[in-house]
């Protein structure tokens, strides 16, 4: 009987990994093209986000968001910014204006990003609302230099002199009365390292921030909340799940749980089995 | 209609496909894609990095700015880093310029945000906040955390090794939840992928056609040259 276990196990651990990842592939794409948006409990950090932005943003209020990372780390807080940024743009709206949102990134694919991701992804509330390139919004392109460059960067936003596209900056509608960062209302960062914000921008300034990061925020952020010098955090998809809950608009990270939680389903199972599987042949041989 | 957004997202299917073929064993298809992205990214890094100069530097010095001339040269010095033994000396002082510039604003503001704030944070947990337990759970994690690193003079004494062994704990505890997000990432990315694969890619081609057909196609046709390629390579000889 040990021996017939041990052979069954030994056959079950020797499977070929093309046919785990093939199963794996296919279970992922079931869940996609039948979706269920699971129950999202909120988070009291992405709730309190969510009132701040609601109670505090109104038209006129200049809106700084920053993107960070390259294209691959940017899919992991993609939905939340979009929710975040969708919902600032709206809480304007119904107040009757709209905000300036002026946009800085880091990384070389800055611009990538944002025309072929981003700007997609707010088009439609942007449409609505009215917002047009240079009255209600610029893109002032990559600030460098980490510290040394936010430091720079909030003392004079007009370092760079030109925007993502050339034009002068004196020249943009958007920028009037932007001396610095002191008239910013709210500075939004989907990254995953807050520490120079935290350091050259909140710090200093007292600016509300909002850090929409990867899922390891949720581990890491709370303190700066915590310690009043971060606003609110949306931590990857399962926050930005949080927040298009409570904006009630299903977006991306809502869709996409399904199939987090079967790929973590997978994952389970697979530790599970393979370890009933070892003892079974650990027993078995012995 | 337009085929320029069939065209990329079939393109797109082919570069997931070449990346996950990998599973399977490398392959030209791979090695492809691993190079193509490689280029890319020096490519990215080179443009972006020339166009930032031009804008920040080059172009106010052609306005007259002559200030911008210092930068510029110092820039020019980190080149020497590759000009033999005798001259890479040239190259330390942009570097030292750049490295105490950061550090000295780094250290700036750390200390009245990372060091202060924090510490407000915990003092003001321990006296003023009323939610007993997780005052208590939040002090006692500080605490030790910092006792195992800093205070290691004292592990020798029994409470000391006690207290720094609760510290080892809720850092093994912060290292844990910090892997399962991180993991949780890789996650996300995988389904972002299937998403982008099944859901938004182009919804239908021209004359009718779903472009997830064409997406099947494109897959079909790597299968086969794959198969054609592995059936083709040499088999290595046994070990004797």
């Amino acid at each position: 009987m040990s021996e017939k276990k041990s052979g069954l196990a030994d056959k079950i651990l020797n499977l070929p990994s093309e046919y785990l990842y093939g199963v794996t592939i296919i279970l992922l794409f079931i869940s996609v093209i039948f979706p269920k948006i699971p129950l999202a409990s909120v988070s009291p950090y992405v709730e309190n986000t969510y009132n701040w932005v609601n109670q505090n943003i109104n038209p006129g209020d200049i809106v700084v968001f920053e993107l960070g990372n390259d294209f691959a780390y940017y899919i992991s807080h993609m939905p939340g910014v979009t929710a975040v940024l969708n919902h600032v743009m709206d809480t304007a709206g119904q107040k009757g204006g709209k905000i300036r949102l002026i946009v800085i990134g880091h990384n070389v694919e800055h611009m990538l990003i944002w025309r072929y991701a981003q700007q997609g992804l707010l088009k439609q509330t942007m449409d609505k609302w009215g917002y047009t390139y240079g009255k209600d919004y610029a893109n002032l392109g990559i600030v460098p230099g980490g510290d040394a460059g936010l430091y720079v960067f909030a003392k004079n936003p007009y370092v760079g002199e030109i925007d993502a596209y050339g034009t002068q900056l004196k020249t943009l509608e958007v920028m009037k009365d932007f001396k610095d960062i002191n008239n910013v209302k709210l500075w939004v960062q989907g990254n995953w390292d807050t520490m120079p914000e935290i350091r050259q921008i909140t710090g200093p300034y007292k600016t509300a921030y909002i850090f929409v990061g990867h899922p390891e925020a949720a581990v890491s952020s709370p303190i700066w909340v915590d310690s009043n010098q971060m606003t609110g955090f949306v931590a990857g998809w399962p926050g930005a799940q949080m927040y298009e809950f409570l904006v009630n608009k299903p977006g991306l990270a809502s869709f996409g749980s399904m199939t987090i939680s079967v790929a973590y389903l997978i994952l389970l199972v697979s530790i599970v089995i393979c370890n009933i599987l070892y003892l079974s042949k650990k027993v078995g041989g012995a | 209609m337009d085929l320029v957004p069939i065209i990329m997202y079939l393109l797109a299917i082919f570069v997931l496909a070449s990346m996950f073929s990998m599973l399977w064993k490398d392959n030209p298809f791979y090695r492809f894609i691993q190079y193509g992205a490689l280029a890319q990214a020096m490519t990215m890094s080179v443009f972006t990095s020339w166009a930032q100069i031009y804008k920040v530097a080059i172009v106010p010095l052609l306005k007259g700015d002559l200030l911008m001339i210092v930068p510029l040269a110092l820039g020019v010095l980190i080149f020497f880093n590759r000009f033999g033994v005798k001259r890479n000396w040239l190259a330390r002082y942009p570097l030292a310029l750049g490295i105490g510039i950061g550090t000295a604003l780094s250290l700036a503001g750390a200390i009245p945000t990372q060091i202060l704030g924090q510490m407000k944070l915990i003092i003001g947990r321990a006296v003023f906040n009323a939610d007993f337990v997780s005052n208590l759970v939040f002090i006692l994690t500080a605490l030790s955390a910092l006792m195992y690193f800093f205070f290691y003079f004292l592990h020798n004494t029994a409470p000391g090794r006690g207290v720094s062994r609760i510290g080892r704990y809720t850092i093994m505890i912060w290292v844990g939840a910090s892997f399962g997000t991180m993991l949780m990432m890789n996650v996300i990315f995988l389904a972002y992928t299937v998403m982008y694969a099944s859901v938004f890619g182009v919804p239908a081609a021209p004359n009718d056609i779903p472009s997830y057909a064409g997406a099947v196609i494109v897959v079909l046709v790597m299968a086969a040259l794959l198969w054609v390629w592995n059936k083709n390579q040499k088999k290595e000889p046994k070990a004797i």
